[in-house]
């Protein structure tokens, strides 16, 4: 007994002929393991041919073309953002290309250099004179100062850290709304 | 007009003409989006995405294929995709009640047992893994031969085979399991009530 084909012409739906129907019948009724294998088939598959199908919610049309309108103009969107990047890229690349070819860009690099090294030389001064002024001063002037700026430097440290607890709070909510 | 005609017009950009197709083809996608994610939602969410999955690539579409087959191969894919993104989890039966009861079925009855059906089916699918999943869909709830199921998923015909086989077996196994473990509770409960 060749268990395997019966197994096989179920569970593929061969078409059979006469005999080899009267075959699979025979076998069924001795061989429990097929029998059980044909039955939960049939039943499977009546279930299946039985589940009336389903139907979207009405105003699906409609649903449709809300969302077709909403996709054409994240298109739009993206097309036009595309647009300016590769403009802005293109433009970028153009002088770039101009500048190395020409020549100017290393002299641009030197000038940035330049005045970088002067910026920070006038700030230096800047902070003698600030020291030399407040040296002259009477002590609670500077005193004062210093405290109103460390003040100053604390509450921007308290609003940062209340803003990132603030977001953190927000994006918990929000994933307990998604759970829900 | 035509689906034909419906469909060299929307290939022109005629979004009412796509329109007509989405009213004609609405039902089996939605049906095939449903029995793949098991969930009213979702399934929604899919055929909407597949109608403009087709309406944006309308030109990749061969005239010489049924539309019907290149729609629902879409759906298909899509759904895959999703499965595979997220596994699906077993339904709620409040979730099937509440969903029909949209429906507006005059018998309860009726509606009970449809209920059941679809529930108990759902069940079963739901443990088959994706692509026997659609396998077994596109055969039975959308009677395509197995040559359309080829061309729908882009597998050769013996992989259809012997998905469908192992799907069928499937079916069958989990057919038996549950009508074991549903006798075993009534005896259960039998010999509670004595």
């Amino acid at each position: 007994m060749n268990h395997k084909l019966f197994e096989n012409w179920i569970l593929n739906e061969t078409d059979l002929t006469e005999n080899q129907s009267e075959e699979l019948q025979e076998h069924l009724k001795i061989c429990p393991a097929c029998r059980h294998i044909e039955n939960g088939w049939q039943a499977s598959k009546n279930l299946m041919y039985q589940s009336t199908p389903k139907t979207p919610a009405p105003g699906f049309k409609t649903r449709w073309l809300i969302l077709a309108e909403k996709k054409h103009q994240i298109k739009k969107v993206r097309r036009y953002r595309l647009t300016i990047f590769s403009l802005v890229l293109i433009t970028f690349a153009a002088s770039l290309v101009y500048m190395i070819a020409s020549g100017s860009f290393f002299h641009m690099l030197a000038n940035g250099f330049t005045s970088l090294s002067r910026l920070i030389f006038s700030i230096t001064d800047g902070l003698s004179l600030l020291g030399y002024w407040l040296g002259r001063m009477p002590i609670a002037i500077p005193l004062s100062i210093g405290f109103f700026f460390l003040g100053l430097v604390n509450a921007f440290m308290m609003a940062g850290i209340f803003t990132l607890w603030n977001l953190k709070q927000r994006k918990l909510q929000i994933n307990e709304i998604q759970t829900d | 007009m035509t689906e034909v005609d419906c469909l060299n017009l929307a290939r022109q950009g005629d979004q009412g003409a796509f329109t007509t197709i989405v009213e004609t083809y609405q039902n089996p996608v939605y049906n095939l989006c449903y029995r793949m994610l098991g969930e009213p939602q979702a399934a929604e969410d899919a055929a909407q995405e597949t109608f403009w999955r087709a309406y944006s690539n309308l030109n990749r579409y061969d005239p010489q294929r049924p539309f019907a087959t290149w729609l629902l191969s879409i759906a298909a894919h899509y759904c895959i995709d999703q499965q595979r993104r997220k596994r699906l989890p077993t339904m709620d039966l409040d979730e099937i009640i509440e969903f029909n009861a949209e429906d507006p079925t005059p018998n309860p009855e009726k509606m009970l047992v449809e209920t059941q059906f679809t529930e108990e089916v759902q069940r079963q699918l739901a443990k088959l893994n994706e692509k026997d999943r659609a396998v077994l869909i596109l055969r039975y709830f959308h009677e395509f031969s197995e040559e359309e199921i080829c061309q729908t998923l882009s597998i050769t015909k013996s992989a259809v085979k012997s998905r469908l086989h192992r799907a069928r077996q499937h079916m069958a196994e989990q057919w038996n399991a549950d009508q074991t473990s549903q006798s075993t509770e009534r005896r259960h409960h039998e010999s509670q009530v004595i």
